[in-house]
């Protein structure tokens, strides 16, 4: 069985490979913070800041950092994250850059967010990044270096094409403004608050009867709870939060197709979590992939190897294809808590299937 | 009486004694004020309001003061708001000859506990300024008589009610006060929130139900009834701020109300005397981006000078301040544009004034700034000193807003906030009522040459509403300012309305035409005496 772990673990190691960053050395003895939910507050928080107190952080693991300064954002240590993030000796990816550039946003450090922006290679076609930028530019009035800078990026999505009329209305180019907005609405239909610059670009144009609309628009219009255009604008643009905000939707709907795309989306931002993988894992079995599955479950167990869930569905997928797998997953799981009769009865019953 | 030489004393003398620079309207920015917090006399005011192990929200949320002339010498004393039920008291100061004095019992203010705020308005036309203080179950209306008031209990309000500022303002365009009550929300001890560390915190206003401002009109002898539904229906709403002002130009005060985490309201005054809310078609209940803010302060002026008056709100961090620029028939969210954006973004935002703090005629702004929640992760035990941030001040530089960075050192949990010419040297003054703290003085060093002070008055009392438009020249280029006479707006707090004109070395004053609240208007530049305040009645147009 030993083998097979090994091979899995080539496999993956071969994935890691392939991605734009070098692979990280797995640090089994640090704390693994991957686990905390950076949303709300879970007691395992607490554990990131006591290791931000108390220890040479300096020694954690990149996705360690990376969470601990997920963690001190979401509580308002911006100081403390650009601390951490700053501490980084690797090529930071995009998403690293991202973090940077927020957390110098909310400290107040708004030209080294600039800065930070302007010397990263990505500045063009990253579009959290570029959305970020914008954000900050407009709020310094800035709104001229949003549209010249439009003018260079090939990519936009509706979250650009709204910063970009904004800075078209702060520019006083209301006729530009409007149709800009309007593509925007178009696509967010329910997106209430997009009728308030909508309205004053339709004043500034003297288009009185259609900003009184729009303004009444913007007051009855009930916005959805899960409405993507507030989601992404609310979330300061984080593809992250984002990203998990519609994961943790589709989860609740049980949509195993929107599932395995958001989380590959997360992979590729190099977001892992036990939790991620193991609901991932979940998705590609709906969708028959049984080995990517179980690779996806190997991967939650690389993060956390006494997670029981992980274990019981590489039992529950594999006992009966795969029992090599299978029987590796209950002998885990009764080392992990040898009291349990299930287990027991698990085990005694793929041996009598053999 | 008890005489208090205090460091305000020694602010004002060391100031009188300070040459004056040559020049009024060119000061650099660092120098504008000196700044003294009043903590080394323990016998001078302290905000007392302990934080609880409750997490009340009002204990968040501070007191504000008062500027009011009560013995009509033309020196303006304060009413200090104290929050604190068991120990201490509201406090009035006069000040003699530099000295502040503590007046409070004999002028029949003692006792005023759980104050939250107060407003000043001469409630039946006597000559003597009347105060309202207010707070959670308190309302009393502080009639004045020669510098002495008696209260009066002047609506039997609903048990619960939650006063956070008041607007006095004709709302009936007959000669009296009307009186604006803004309330927040129901409170419930039993409500329990907390923060993202899992430890208490204060909740914010959605999680009580809101409670409806009141509108009480003037019965013309002092004592006032609730306005009818036919004149205004109020939605119910977390108001924190309030002020009355004529936004459209047609001669009638309307009221903004400024609420906390929701829609704002622009309740507008109709020719028959109705008031219709209108916020959202004005582009007034949410910000550029179509989002509810959680505003606080609030200040009017026209700092563009248009004509039009405008309107700044303060807000919680990771917000920003709001400048909406008054279009005539609709506002604009110019906040960005005018640079008052992401430098707001870091502060939450309290009291506040649109006022010319360094003598060139246009209007500044001024705002306190103090946090209301707990940082996370952090003890709960020294919540004044986490909730500290500095003031802001930003120099009106005609197309955008310069922020100063003077205050760096003086960190404070400031609430409530009023500009009074204390020293009656031609430049506002600053003083704010710290939440947990003793106040801050910020005494105004512009102390210019040559100014002109307006104390406009009809009715026997001070002009609310009354507008002024004075032209100043300087090398042939003629300016037109605009202010309007109001008491109202920052926080839970009232100002000196008296207005000053500051003329340069190079500048004159060409004209000063004044539109009483009765419509009567008159060129008054002849009636103005130089560096000092005159009283111009609408009776004598």
């Amino acid at each position: 069985m030993k083998f097979v772990f090994l091979l899995i673990l080539s496999i993956l190691a071969l994935l890691t490979a392939c991605s734009n960053e070098s692979p990280e050395p797995i640090h089994f003895k640090q704390p693994n913070f991957n686990t905390i939910n950076t949303t709300y507050w879970d007691y395992p928080s607490q554990q990131v800041f006591n290791s931000f107190m108390s220890i040479e952080f300096d020694g954690l693991s990149y996705a360690n950092k990376r969470k601990m300064a997920e963690v001190l954002l979401t509580h308002n240590y911006s100081g403390e994250a650009i601390t951490v993030l700053d501490s980084i000796d690797a090529v930071k990816s995009q998403y690293l850059v991202y973090l940077l550039l927020l957390a110098n946003y909310t400290n107040g450090d708004f030209e080294k967010a600039l800065d930070i922006f302007i010397n990263e290679k990505s500045n063009k076609s990253n579009l959290p990044l570029v959305n970020l930028y914008y954000k900050i530019l407009l709020e310094l009035g800035r709104g001229k270096e949003v549209i010249s800078h439009f003018v260079l990026n090939k990519h936009a999505d509706f979250i650009t094409n709204y910063y970009l009329a904004l800075a078209y209305l702060q520019d006083n180019q209301c006729n530009k403004t409007i149709p800009l907005l309007t593509t925007v609405i178009d696509k967010n239909p329910n997106a209430n608050k997009l009728y308030a610059p909508l309205a004053t670009a339709l004043q500034k144009c003297n288009r009185l009867q259609e900003a009184n609309e729009a303004r009444l628009k913007h007051g009855t219009i009930a916005l959805p709870a899960n409405d993507e255009f507030a989601q992404r604008l609310e979330k300061n643009g984080n593809p992250v939060k984002y990203t998990n905000e519609l994961l943790r939707i589709a989860t609740s709907q049980n949509d195993s197709t929107k599932i395995r795309g958001l989380s590959e989306q997360l992979i590729q931002y190099k977001y892992f979590s036990t939790e991620l993988y193991v609901n991932y894992a979940i998705a590609l079995r709906q969708a028959r992939l049984l080995n990517q599955a179980n690779l996806a479950l190997f991967e939650a167990i690389k993060l956390n190897g006494s997670h029981e869930k992980s274990y019981q569905l590489l039992f529950e997928f594999n006992r009966a294809s795969n029992k090599a797998i299978a029987k590796e997953a209950i002998n885990n799981l009764i080392q992990l808590d040898p009291s349990n009769t299930l287990y027991k009865k698990a085990k005694n019953y793929l041996e009598n299937s053999e | 009486m008890i005489k208090l030489i205090t460091q305000i004393v020694l602010v004002l003398s060391v100031a009188a004694c300070s040459e004056k620079p040559s020049e009024t309207s060119n000061k650099n920015d660092e120098s504008l004020f000196t700044i003294t917090q009043l903590d080394s006399d323990p016998s001078l005011f302290i905000h007392q309001q302990k934080f609880s192990i409750d997490f009340e929200i009002h204990e968040a949320l501070g007191s504000g003061l008062a500027s009011i002339d009560i013995d009509n010498d033309g020196i303006y004393e304060l009413f200090f708001a104290q929050y604190d039920k068991n120990h201490t008291s509201s406090v009035l100061y006069k000040f003699e000859n530099g000295v502040a004095v503590d007046i409070t019992k004999e002028s029949g203010l003692g006792d005023l506990n759980a104050i939250m705020g107060a407003s000043s308005g001469d409630v039946n036309n006597d000559g003597w300024a009347d105060l309202i203080v207010y707070g959670i179950d308190q309302l009393h209306l502080m009639i004045n008589t020669k510098g002495k008031f008696d209260v009066k209990h002047i609506y039997a309000f609903e048990s619960g009610s939650f006063f956070t500022s008041a607007t006095f303002f004709n709302a009936n365009n007959d000669e009296h006060l009307d009186l604006w009550l803004s309330r927040y929300v129901e409170m419930n001890k039993e409500k329990v929130c907390k923060g993202t560390d899992g430890l208490r915190l204060f909740c914010s206003p959605s999680a009580y139900p809101f409670q409806k401002d009141l509108l009480l009109i003037n019965n013309g002898d002092g004592t006032y009834k609730k306005a009818l539904e036919d004149v205004i229906t109020i939605p119910a709403s977390p108001a924190l701020g309030v002020v009355a002002a004529d936004f459209n130009n047609d001669n009638l005060q309307d009221v903004f109300v400024a609420n906390d985490g929701q829609n704002n309201f622009l309740f507008t005054q109709q020719p028959d005397g109705s008031f219709i809310e209108g916020a959202e078609i004005k582009g007034l209940s949410s910000n550029l981006a179509g989002l509810k803010e959680a505003s606080m302060g609030v200040a009017i002026g026209d700092y563009d000078n248009d004509g039009l008056m405008d309107l700044f709100l303060t807000h919680l961090e990771q917000e920003t301040n709001t400048l909406y620029k008054n279009e005539n028939k609709w506002f604009s969210d110019v906040t960005n544009t005018m640079g008052l954006g992401a430098h707001s973004r870091n502060s939450t935002g309290f009291g506040t004034g649109f006022y010319d703090l360094n003598g060139d005629n246009w209007l500044d702004l001024f705002i306190v700034n103090g946090k209301i929640q707990p940082i996370a992760y952090q003890s709960r035990e020294n919540l004044t000193k986490q909730f500290s941030e500095k003031p802001m001040l930003y120099i009106n530089k005609k197309n955008t807003f310069a922020l100063s960075e003077s205050f760096n050192d003086h960190r404070v949990v400031g609430r409530g906030l009023t500009f009074v010419d204390i020293d009656n040297d031609g430049d506002k003054d600053i003083i704010s009522n710290n939440n947990n703290q003793s106040p801050s003085l910020l005494r105004n060093n512009t102390n210019p040459d040559n100014w002109y002070g307006l104390n406009l008055r009809c009715n026997n009392r001070i002009d609310y509403g009354a507008k002024v438009e004075f032209t100043v020249s300087e090398s042939d280029k003629k300016t037109l300012f605009y202010r309007n006479v109001h008491a109202d707006g920052s926080y839970a707090s009232a100002s000196d309305p008296r207005i000053i004109i500051t003329l340069g070395d190079q500048t004159l004053l060409e004209s000063v035409i004044i539109r009483f609240s009765n419509n009567q208007s008159n060129n008054v530049k002849s009636l103005l005496l130089a560096n000092s305040y005159t009283s111009i009645n609408c009776s004598d147009s």
